[in-house]
């Protein structure tokens, strides 16, 4: 380890202050609140009691977190992926310059960044190509929906990442005979990792985010997502905090653990940052 | 580049995330086509019945209550409940999508058809207003059940002749009080203003807190628990013909009538009361808040939370008085609104199902079971209701000025939302000082389009 | 070959482009969603309606918007600035520092809301009692002169990691080689900061503030979740989402035009912000 400077370690050690601060604090206390009993909470909110677990057994019998849950996953990472997907294949022959019109189809991708929610027509649309209601076309959707940009932005990484591949390696994959999807696959792909995970992570969680698409796009309960099932579940049970508390940490619970597997992945993804313009 | 030796292994835990999304994928559309499919095939089927109504705990109770007995006594049927909550939008917009693409054979919904403004059309109707002239609800009129019903709560949802929906009640609205905070400090009900002001006052000296609610989330609306009362005591019974709503649609009467004038003057009076940063307390939690505890005197709310303040302290003992803006007692009236109406989808798969669920609803028993739980009061002509909500309210049960005959059915053009002159939110600005009665008043009136 | 490109066009064209021209076409009409009720072109009414006296929402939803968009792009890109030099590193310390700023936005917008809520609760919140020991009392998320601040704060709360993770990424694709040249040369802290750790960090700070500035633009998810636009924190995106959804009186088509007024807003400020960006990059970088 290297011998940190004074100020240096004094501005580590603030940074660090405020990160807890800021960010582990806010994340304890509602943990807190789910393991007290509603009368303890209700007396004294700052102090934690003698911890109850009840709270997260009411809350998971009384809740469909979990169906929800699953179905959230699957529909923000499988229309995320496919986003980037989508946007590969956009971004190979523009980047390359490999039809007339490239720019013109850049500039039109580019113009999906600033789209704002257009949930109305989306809705009419939905019903007309007997999309709506159903988990397909959910995901379909989600794909280019406008106001969630993750399609956009991953055609705008991706080819700034492949312009700075160098096309010897192109030719020499054509030398080889190698199928164009195989060619992006093996080569591209490993190169243009960053720009792809920061545009999957992007595309996936403007989906989680989406408060609007599982109430208007979806009626079945059975494909009900988290953002709506938690909504309802804290106006059924608007004044028991620490239940709500528990419910919030039942439905986070999945999503920190995916974080923590896929840590390094999403460390690696900022490696070699090839985000260039 | 970084360290080529870790490519290798890097390049396999890529395969392996690209595996998983890959199969995720293709399982999930599997998946989700198997289920689109049953989806579609029991819904086409002659025995779900599809209802959807908001998130109000005791009514999803008890309706949950009512289906399965429903189920019991039709074997073979199955009735499914699809709820969403009722703050800022995710109800209304539910309920869109299940009337435009009829998802549901019965929706529910409390915003009133009547009065119609003069000239219909898609900007100045409210949604409901909408469906119900132009034909997307089953007409009830030939159906034996309306019989047990009132005409008043019938003629609320008629259009040219038509019954387009079942009322099921009507809740009220005015101050909960505690008896034994009142007992205590020897105070009696108060039916004037001034009496109102000094019970307020008599408890603030005695480190009480006296009133009681909650606007966060919802914020202005919900001021109506004061300025419906103002209307209804102050406003109302000099409305020309009785009906202050049309009136004020016809622009018979002006929003800047001194009578309201007074009325707002006096709503920021009482606001004084009120406990501090009320606008910033969550409204779904007021049922189960402080008054509940019996740590404040009294509750501005509306009858439907009556059930959930039960269920949060069994033990206290409520009781209900009109908020009283007039120095007349007489003219302190309750105020009151059609509380949740069943529509029948004119395309429901399961029309007739839908219906014999209406017949099974009003018959006595369930129907008593339903007003006694959620602490409405009956629209049928008959029968007997023992509810929490009977008890609190007492002589004023069943009894006010109903939103019909007060308030107008606002729509876009109205400015209901409008931030420069929404009306709710004018309220809230004299209320907390920020704006005096009459600017209020000139600056909505100047922007009424009726 | 470029039959994956057409179908990705296609794709985008018809989930992404076809419902921002019905967008347009419904802000010139009546549009109710009631199947067979006609629908009538109103002209620009519902644009002239926007523009006059009567204005719902709008002058408000435009400072709202103003204030909103600048403070968030600017308080994100700031910390998380700051974040990304001091968690770029590969110590275990640096990576649960990463894994701490990146937890709000990955718990989704609905959790995010709840727990503000929670905490600045003013009747039993810890913040309540934090302000309390300055004799502050306030409603908070309901109070005029909080409610935007703290929805800016919430804001940048929940994103900053994501730009924590860009700006990582370009630090780390910086050339050790080039500092260990700088010190060789004698050039330390501040110089070097400027002269090799700005530039090259250029393409970074590009896309960060791009996604921060359209991002805040078009948010309107956390602000529901939070205060639903009420309390000055109306911007125009939750404008536009309240008018088509927030009241039982949905008025689908000024929603619509509410919502163009916010796209061709965001291309006048964003593009020629973008351009700027590209432009410096290119002279920092040459």
């Amino acid at each position: 380890m290297i011998r940190l400077a004074r100020p240096r370690l004094l501005s580590n050690i603030a940074v660090g202050v405020l990160i807890v601060l800021l960010f582990l604090l806010p994340v304890l206390y509602v943990l807190m609140m789910a393991f007290e009993t509603p009368a303890h909470f209700l007396n004294s909110p700052m102090t934690p009691g003698t911890p109850t677990v009840s709270n997260f057994g009411q809350a998971w019998s009384s809740a469909n977190l979990g169906g929800e849950l699953v179905n959230t996953v699957i529909f923000s990472v499988v229309s995320g992926a496919l986003s980037v997907a989508f946007g590969l294949l956009i971004a190979f022959p523009v980047a390359r310059r490999l039809l007339r019109g490239h720019s013109m189809i850049y500039t039109y991708l580019f113009i999906g960044m600033f789209l704002p929610m257009s949930i109305i027509p989306m809705y009419a649309e939905a019903r007309m190509l007997g999309l709506w209601d159903n988990a397909v076309g959910y995901i379909l959707i989600h794909i280019a929906m406008p106001g969630l940009p993750g399609m956009a932005l991953a055609v705008v990484l991706l080819t700034a990442s492949i312009s700075s591949v160098p096309l010897e390696l192109d030719e020499a994959a054509w030398m080889e005979g190698s199928s164009y999807l195989a060619y992006l696959w093996r080569v591209i792909v490993p190169i243009s990792r960053p720009a792809l995970l920061i545009g999957f992570l992007y595309a996936m969680l403007n989906d989680w985010n989406d408060i609007i698409g599982p109430v208007v796009l979806l009626n079945n309960p059975a494909l009900a997502t988290v953002t709506k099932g938690i909504n309802s579940f804290a106006g059924d049970n608007s004044s028991q905090y620490t239940l709500i508390a528990a419910a919030v940490v039942i439905a986070s619970l999945p999503v920190v653990i995916l974080f923590i597997a896929c840590q390094r992945q999403i460390n690696e993804a900022s490696l070699a940052g090839s985000l260039k313009g | 580049m970084i360290s080529d030796k870790r490519r290798p292994g890097r390049r396999r835990r890529l395969g392996t995330i690209a595996a998983t999304v890959a199969i995720t994928g293709a399982v999930s559309l599997t998946a989700a086509a198997c289920a689109g499919n049953g989806g579609t095939g029991a819904s086409g089927g002659g025995n779900t019945l599809k209802l959807t109504t908001w998130v109000n705990p005791p009514a999803v109770a008890v309706l949950k209550q009512i289906n399965a007995e429903f189920e019991k006594a039709n074997p073979g049927t199955s009735v499914t409940l699809n709820t969403a909550a009722n703050v800022n939008g995710p109800y209304q917009t539910l309920l869109q999508q299940s009337v435009n693409s009829g998802s549901a054979d019965i929706v529910t919904a409390n915003t009133p058809l009547l009065p119609l403004p003069k000239k219909l059309n898609n900007t100045n109707a409210t949604p409901i207003q909408l469906w119900e002239t132009n034909g997307q609800f089953a007409d009830l009129s030939g159906q034996s059940f309306t019989k047990d019903y009132t005409s008043s709560a019938l003629s609320a949802q008629t259009y040219q002749g038509k019954v387009y929906g079942l009322t099921s009640g009507e809740y009220q609205e005015g101050v909960f009080y505690n008896k034994a905070i009142f007992s205590k400090y020897h105070l009696s009900v108060p039916t004037t203003y001034s009496q109102f002001l000094s019970v307020c006052k008599t408890l603030k000296s005695h480190g009480v807190q006296p009133l009681y609610t909650a606007l966060g989330q919802v914020g202005s609306p919900y001021t109506q628990f004061l300025y419906y009362e103002a209307m209804t005591d102050l406003w109302y019974p000099k409305a020309p013909g009785g009906n202050l709503a049309n009136a004020i649609m016809n622009d018979q009467v002006k929003w800047t009538d001194p009578a309201f004038v007074k009325g707002m003057s006096e709503e920021k009076q009482i606001a004084q009361y009120l406990e501090p940063n009320y606008t910033g307390i969550n409204w779904q939690t007021m049922a189960g808040g402080p008054f509940a505890a019996g740590k404040a005197a009294m509750e501005l709310d509306g009858s439907w939370d009556l059930p959930s303040i039960q269920k949060a302290n069994p033990k206290l003992q409520a009781g209900y008085f009109p908020v009283p803006f007039s120095s007349s007692a007489s003219a302190n009236q309750a105020y009151a609104q059609n509380d949740l109406t069943f529509y029948v989808l004119k395309n429901a798969k399961n029309k007739s199902l839908a219906m014999k669920w209406l017949q099974f609803f009003s018959t006595p028993k369930i129907y008593a079971q339903y007003v006694n739980a959620t602490g409405i009061s009956s629209a049928q002509k008959s029968g007997t209701f023992t509810g929490y909500a009977s008890q609190v309210m007492g002589k004023w049960f069943g009894k006010g000025v109903n939103q019909t005959t007060l308030y107008p059915a606002l729509s876009p053009s109205n400015g209901y939302y409008d931030q420069q002159a929404n009306w709710a939110d004018l309220q809230l600005e004299v209320m907390q000082g920020k704006m005096s009665p009459q600017q209020a008043a000139a600056t909505y009136q100047k922007d009424w389009k009726g | 070959m470029w039959g994956g490109l057409w179908l990705a066009v296609a794709v985008y064209t018809l989930f992404g482009i076809v419902p921002m021209i019905g967008n347009i076409v419904i802000s010139f009409t009546d549009y109710t969603e009631l199947q067979g009720a006609a629908v009538h072109n109103v002209g620009f009414t519902n644009y002239a309606q926007m523009f006059s006296t009567q204005a719902p929402g709008l002058e408000q939803g435009l400072v709202a918007t103003a204030v909103f968009v600048v403070a968030v792009t600017l308080g994100q890109n700031i910390l998380a600035l700051l974040f990304a030099h001091k968690l770029a590193g590969s110590s275990r310390l640096a990576a649960v520092g990463r894994l701490l700023v990146f937890l709000p936005i990955a718990l989704g917008v609905t959790i995010v809301g709840l727990l503000w809520s929670l905490i600045f609760n003013p009747a039993s919140g810890p913040m309540a009692s934090f302000f309390g020991l300055f004799g502050i009392h306030s409603a908070f998320f309901g109070a005029d002169n909080w409610a935007m601040t703290l929805v800016i704060l919430v804001q940048i709360w929940m994103n900053t990691g994501f730009s924590t993770l860009v700006f990582i990424g370009g630090l780390r694709s910086i050339d050790p080689a080039l500092y260990e040249a700088a010190a060789v040369d004698g050039v330390g802290g501040w110089q070097r900061l400027r002269r090799i750790t700005y530039p090259l960090l250029a393409p970074s700070i590009t896309v960060n503030v791009m996604l921060a500035l359209v991002g805040s633009f078009t948010m309107y998810n956390l602000i529901y979740v939070l205060t639903a636009g009420k309390y000055g924190t109306q911007t125009l995106g939750m404008l536009s989402f309240n008018v088509a959804f927030g009241s039982f009186e949905a008025d689908l088509g000024y929603g619509a035009a509410v919502s163009v007024l916010l796209f061709v807003l965001t291309l006048v400020v964003a593009l020629p912000m973008l351009l700027a960006l590209r432009r410096r990059e290119r002279k920092l970088l040459t």
